[in-house]
Parts: C-alpha cells; sequence; structure tokens
C-alpha cells in the first residue's frame, strides 16, 4: 500500500474518525483505525463496534492495499504538521512508515483482516433520502424523549416506522412520548421499521450538514446514514419496540391554544420557584386565560402568572413536572401550540399549531399527582 | 446419526456429539452451565462452541481458518464475548484485562491471575454484557457470552445475570464456566443446560500441553502426573518451582504431627500466610493431598509404590505409613479438600485460621488416641 495525500484532507477526515474510538475498552483492536484505498480515495474506518464511521480523503495512490494502526497516535501526528503532501508506505509486515519534508515516522500496525468487519446491510435494505433539515428534525424532536434505563433496552434508541410514503420518529421513556413524522411520495411503500440507539443519532448529528440531503439505508442488523463527508453505521436494537399508539388518547374533550413563545418563556420563570424535589407547576385553565403557579413550602418561594389562552371548556387544574414540560415546548417550533387533556390524571397531549403539511409532530406527557392543599 | 467431534484435540468427545446433536436437532438452549473439576478444558470447550456457532463452515465443523474462527481465538470477535474475575475495577486497567485475555487466546487452558489479588466478577461486567445484548449481532451469526469461574460473580451481579437469563434474546448463547456449581445460584442453574465436565484422560493432557509449551520440560509426565489431571494446573508448574512448594508442604505437615511443638507449627503458619497469595497456599495444600492419597494407596496394596504420584518420594511416604500406623486417610484427605475449598472461598477471610484449624484436625486423624 502506497499513497500520497494533503495533511488538511487527511485529518479533517481522521478528527471524524478518532471520535468514535472508544476511551475505555478491553477490546484493543477498537483502538485502531483501519486505512484503505478506495475509488482514488484514502478511506478512513473508525468503530466501537456500537457506531462504525467512515470518511475519506482524495489521495494519490501509487499501490492499492489496507492496515490497521493505532487510531490516536496516527491524529496526533498528522495535527501537528502544516498542510504539507504526506507519503504514506506499508510493507508486508504491516509497519508503516509516514514521510514528509520534516522526517518519518515508523508505525506498526496490524493485520486489516483482525479489524471488525464494516458492517454488511445484507439484502432488503430500505433506502430513504431525506434534506438534511427534515433528517435533523425526526432526530431532534424526538430524541430527548429516549429512556437511558437499560432494563428496557428498546427504549433506549428513536423508532424509525416506514410506510406508505412516510418516515415517523418515535421515543419514550414511559412518562413522555415524542413522535414526528414526515410524508412525501418519493418515500418507499413499503413497511420498515427499525429502533436506532441515542448514541448513534448523536454522532449523526454532530455530522450532519445544515443543506443538502443524506441518504438512510436501513438493513437488518445495521442502518447506513450517508451524510455528506461521513458514513456512519449504526448497529441497531434487537427489541420490539411498545405499541405506542395505544396510550395515544384518540379524543381530548379539553382542548387549550396558546402563543408558544409566551407560554414557554412563562413556565421558565415560574418553575424557579417550584419545589426542587417535584418541579411541580399548576396550571389553572379557563376560557380566556391560563395561569401558572408553582411553590416551594419549605422555603417559602412562590411564584404566579397569567397568559392569554383559548380554552374550549370552563375550569381545568392539572400539574407537570416542570422540566419535562420544558422538554415538550423547547421542542416546538411554531408560533401557536396546542395542549390537549382527558382528565387531570390522564396522558396529556400537545402540538405544534399549522405545520407544513406533510410534517407531524405530537408529543405526549403524563401529568402528576397535583399536592395536597 | 453423525458421528463426526468438531475438534478431536479438545477432548469430551460425548459432550461434543451432543452439542453436534442439539444443533442439528435446533434444540440449542439459551444458556449452558459447564461444570466439573477445575482444569476439564471447560473454558477452552466454551470458547470452541463460539466458533462452531460462527465459522463461516458452521455449525457442524470449524475450519480454524475463517476470519470468525481466527477472531475468536484471538479474543477479537465483536459479537464473542469472555468475562473472567478481575480485583476490583480501580486496581485493573482495561489494558490489563486486554493482556489477560490476550494470554488467554495464546493458551485457554492456563489460568488467568492478577498476581494473587482477589477477583471477582462484578455487576458492571454483567451489565456491560446486558448492554452488548439489546445490540443486532455485528458480524456473526450468533453472540456468544462466556462467563468463566461465574462462581465469583458477586451476589448483585448474578442477580444481573439472572435478568439476562430470564429473557435470553434470541441471538445469544450464554456460556457459564464453574469448577464450583455449588455456589452458582440455584435460579441460574435451573435456567441454563448443565453440561459436567470429566476430568481429561492422562494422554489428552500432554498433546494440550505439548501443543502449548513449545519446550515442554523434562520432567513432563510425572508434573502432570503430580497435577492429578487438573490441566490448569499442570501448566501453573510450569510456571512455578513446585518442588519447593512440596517441600514446604511435607514441611507444614512434620510440624503438624508434632504438635506438641505448637510455637514452632504457628511460625510455619505465618510464613506460609504472609505472602497472602491464596493461590500457592492452594497449591501447598494441594501437593499435601497428593501426599494422603499416595499414604493411603501404599497402606492399602503395598505392593504398588511404582504407581504413586510422588514416585520419587516413595521411600519417604513408606516411612510416614509405618510411623503412624492408625492414621485415618480418607478424613485426612477430606480435611484437606475442605480446607482447600475454603481458602479459594474468598468470603473466608482468614487463612491463617484454616491452617491452624486444619492442623489440629490432621493431628488428631493421623495420630488417634
Ligand atoms: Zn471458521
Amino acid at each position: 500500500m502506497k499513497f500520497s495525500v494533503m495533511r488538511d484532507e487527511i485529518f479533517n477526515a481522521l478528527q471524524r474518525v478518532v471520535n468514535v474510538i472508544p476511551q475505555r475498552s478491553t477490546f484493543m483492536m477498537t483502538q485502531n483505525i483501519l486505512l484503505f484505498t478506495e475509488d482514488n480515495l484514502l478511506k478512513l474506518v473508525g468503530t466501537d463496534l456500537e457506531i462504525t464511521l467512515m470518511s475519506w480523503a482524495p489521495a494519490s495512490i501509487q499501490s492499492e492495499g489496507s492496515i490497521a494502526v493505532p487510531g490516536r497516535l496516527i491524529h496526533d501526528i498528522v495535527r501537528e504538521l502544516p498542510n504539507i503532501e504526506l507519503q504514506f508506505e506499508v510493507d508486508e509486515q504491516f509497519r508503516m512508515k509516514v514521510t514528509s519534508e520534516f522526517g518519518r515516522y515508523k508505525i506498526s500496525g496490524v493485520n486489516p483482516v483482525e479489524f471488525p468487519q464494516r458492517p454488511e446491510l445484507g439484502e432488503g435494505v430500505q433506502e430513504i433520502v431525506l434534506e438534511n433539515e427534515m433528517f435533523r428534525k425526526l432526530i431532534e424532536n424526538t430524541i430527548f424523549a429516549c429512556s437511558t434505563d437499560e432494563l428496557r433496552a428498546a427504549l433506549t434508541g428513536v423508532y424509525f416506522n416506514i410506510s406508505e410514503g412516510r418516515i415517523e420518529a418515535v421515543a419514550t421513556d414511559g412518562h413522555r412520548l415524542a413522535k414526528m413524522s414526515y410524508t412525501d411520495a418519493k418515500l418507499p411503500k413499503k413497511v420498515f421499521m427499525a429502533i436506532v440507539p441515542t448514541r448513534s443519532l448523536n454522532f449523526v448529528l454532530r455530522n450532519l450538514d445544515g443543506e443538502g440531503s443524506s441518504t438512510l439505508h436501513f438493513g437488518k442488523k445495521h442502518a447506513l446514514f450517508e451524510l455528506e463527508d461521513t458514513q456512519l453505521y449504526a448497529r441497531l436494537i434487537e427489541e420490539t419496540f411498545v405499541d405506542y399508539d395505544r396510550v395515544i388518547p384518540k379524543e381530548t374533550p379539553f382542548e387549550m391554544s396558546i402563543d408558544a413563545g409566551e407560554f414557554y418563556a412563562s413556565v421558565k420563570r415560574v418553575s424557579l420557584f417550584s419545589n426542587p424535589l417535584t418541579s411541580q407547576v399548576i396550571l389553572n385553565i379557563t376560557p380566556k386565560h391560563v395561569e401558572l403557579h408553582a411553590e416551594d413550602v419549605d422555603y417559602g418561594g412562590e411564584a404566579q402568572e397569567r397568559l392569554a389562552c383559548e380554552f374550549n371548556r370552563e375550569d381545568f387544574r392539572i400539574a407537570f413536572n416542570s422540566r419535562y414540560l420544558q422538554d415538550i415546548l423547547r421542542h416546538i417550533s411554531t408560533d401557536k401550540l396546542q395542549l390537549r387533556f382527558v382528565r387531570p390524571d390522564y396522558a396529556v397531549l400537545a402540538n405544534p399549531v399549522d405545520m407544513p403539511k406533510e410534517e407531524e409532530q405530537l408529543m405526549l406527557l403524563m401529568p402528576v399527582r397535583l399536592e395536597s392543599e | 446419526m453423525n458421528q463426526h467431534l468438531f475438534n478431536p484435540e479438545l477432548g469430551h468427545p460425548e459432550i461434543q456429539k451432543k452439542i453436534l446433536h442439539s444443533i442439528q436437532s435446533e434444540r440449542l438452549p439459551h444458556a449452558f452451565l459447564f461444570y466439573g473439576k477445575e482444569g476439564t478444558g471447560k473454558d477452552a470447550f466454551a470458547i470452541e462452541i463460539a466458533k462452531l456457532l460462527n465459522c463461516e463452515k458452521g455449525p457442524l465443523y470449524i475450519c480454524h481458518k475463517c476470519p470468525a474462527c481466527i477472531k475468536i481465538s484471538k479474543q477479537e470477535h465483536p459479537d464473542v464475548k469472555f468475562v473472567f474475575p478481575i480485583p476490583g475495577s480501580s486496581n485493573v486497567k482495561p489494558e490489563d484485562i486486554a493482556e489477560a485475555l490476550q494470554e488467554k487466546s495464546q493458551n485457554p487452558y492456563k489460568r488467568i491471575s492478577f498476581e494473587g489479588k482477589t477477583t471477582f466478577i462484578s455487576i458492571d461486567m454483567i451489565r456491560e454484557l446486558k448492554y452488548e445484548s439489546k445490540f443486532k449481532l455485528y458480524e456473526g451469526k450468533k453472540k456468544v457470552f462466556i462467563v468463566s469461574e461465574a462462581d465469583r460473580m458477586r451476589p448483585e451481579a448474578a442477580n444481573a445475570l439472572l435478568k439476562l437469563l430470564e429473557e435470553p434474546p434470541e441471538n445469544l448463547m450464554l456460556i457459564l464456566v464453574s469448577s464450583q456449581i455449588h455456589r452458582i445460584l440455584p435460579t441460574i442453574r435451573s435456567r441454563s443446560q448443565l453440561i459436567h465436565f470429566a476430568p481429561l484422560e492422562g494422554d489428552a493432557i500432554l498433546k494440550i500441553v505439548k501443543k502449548y509449551t513449545p519446550q515442554p520440560p523434562e520432567h513432563l509426565a510425572s508434573l502432570i502426573r503430580l497435577a492429578l489431571g487438573n490441566i490448569k494446573l499442570a501448566f501453573d508448574f510450569m510456571e512455578e518451582d513446585i518442588l519447593d512448594r512440596r517441600n514446604q508442604a511435607v514441611d507444614f505437615l512434620r510440624k503438624v504431627v508434632i504438635i506438641e511443638k505448637s510455637h514452632e507449627l504457628l511460625i510455619q503458619i505465618d510464613k506460609i500466610t504472609a505472602s497472602r497469595d491464596r493461590r500457592t497456599m492452594v497449591l501447598l495444600l494441594f501437593f499435601l493431598l497428593t501426599w494422603f492419597h499416595d499414604a493411603y494407596h501404599y497402606k492399602l496394596s503395598p505392593d504398588q509404590k511404582a504407581n504413586f504420584i510422588n514416585s520419587d518420594l516413595a521411600s519417604n511416604i513408606e516411612g510416614f505409613v509405618n510411623g503412624y500406623p492408625d492414621a485415618d486417610y480418607p478424613r485426612v484427605i477430606n480435611y484437606t479438600q475442605t480446607a482447600i475449598d475454603d481458602l479459594e472461598d474468598p468470603r473466608n477471610l482468614n487463612p491463617a485460621l484454616i491452617f491452624t484449624d486444619l492442623s489440629i484436625k490432621l493431628n488428631r486423624s493421623i495420630k488417634p488416641r
């Protein structure tokens, strides 16, 4: 294997890939990154066996080949070099020589056969092209509701449900649920579903450009996200997702609509006075106003605010954990939002008003029991 | 029915056939518990099962050449995990564990040791397995998690493992390995298919030792004999000055029978337990055990000295048997074995106490009034 590459080009790719190398692992092979030549490119792969990230750099290739080398070492050497041409040469014993005008560095590598295989997508892959902006929305508007409890493994990722020209992302931790969907005639008609772990999706967000589009491939074991300068393989979660439609109330007799920005700001202010243990904030809703109230009996703090709203019934009183409520309000991007209730002790629905018709966003939050008065 | 073995070198042909049969009839359990005396090749066998289930030429054959086989041999397969007791996590770095794994991959029959430190399987290690279990396969055909010395799981680790056993993912095979099966939770035992490993034949051990030892010592045969069919011990012996350890055992025995000079005995016990390395203490008692076996053997059939484990000490053993004609050997052997078991249980905090207690019992059974 022999190639030359500009320092900035390879460093750009190294920076992306080195992030995946685990800090602590007994699986020493993952401390390496895989280098190989393909299509006149130098390709770099890093993995922690959960996320496999591939990036690349244009290189002038004299002879093809591949090698696994200590990832942080090569990253650190290249980082300290200015933007000059670097020559790489690998011998049969997998020793790599890097030459520049400053001198040469010899690095012992490993036979690439020992490096974990690049994840295979297998047959029957579902391919979806999404605008980056929409892909980001699907992730950001759901991922916050994922569970961190490993005993509920199925909930530690975002569930992607694809069918009938529609992609739906869902996350829940049992207390709240967030759902976002996007309809587009160009999307596949076939039914397919996968649970993508939160860690992988956070890596996607980190590498996702603001503009352009990405291609999502869902295989049986791994998903591949083809981004602008990166390909990210995410190992999927094996379990079956919960039947979430069952927990979403079909009829909600109490409906309130309110200015999203004002309401969020008010909740943030009032919450500062809630009891830190319960974080409880109470809403008293009347046809024209909503009154927010929080109180910390132990320290004597108390806050109350009144905002204009529209409500279709007489009086309604309900309490929330303010942190969960803020999580939901933070993910409303329209001017107006709607809260829909069944009973003070039943799941509450929140959704933006006036969304583009191909987008649909719904959040569900369990209220807390009203503190006795 | 197919009568071939997937790895003749491995020994235990009956177990090999049984497992091949379960694969053929698609009745492979979610969990195995391999049990039997130490040094019967259980870990090595478990690793071969991982190959069998992942080899590109599998699942009834191991090619030893495909990437899956090579990676499993090197403990580098993403879908195969090998967990073993380690010192408390503050005492051990990932590199140390990786190095131990490396040694295990070079010789799966050898003991993984951390210089005499107390080791156990923590809940964090089982949690990692649980975390790993939620994913789909990385590249293999079946995830195989091997928990070696499963009896050294902390109670909370055992409970966490139980959760994994209660709802085992379809793509996972769990292999628990233990030479102290009585210390495994009954709830874990009942959820695993139990497979008993009998000691390997002397010939099989000799072949294995030669395979993993390029330059075996001259006295290899007597060394294996001294290891009483325990292949792990045979490899221990190749690293230690075993004859020295045996002399120490004989010395200890000498002090035990003249317990009247209890002061000297206590000094001796202090010396033995000073290192805090329970492995060497166990080894000493182990030699004592071989001595008693020989003595008992001689007493029953005095004309078969050639079969002594310690054949080089035949005349000393003869002298011992004649000197203490009333010794109750079955009882003496039993006491020594119990002391070994007690030493191996990390919950017993005071080795000196175990040795003192054993001394008194031995003295009374060797020289009854
Ligand atoms: Zn193979």
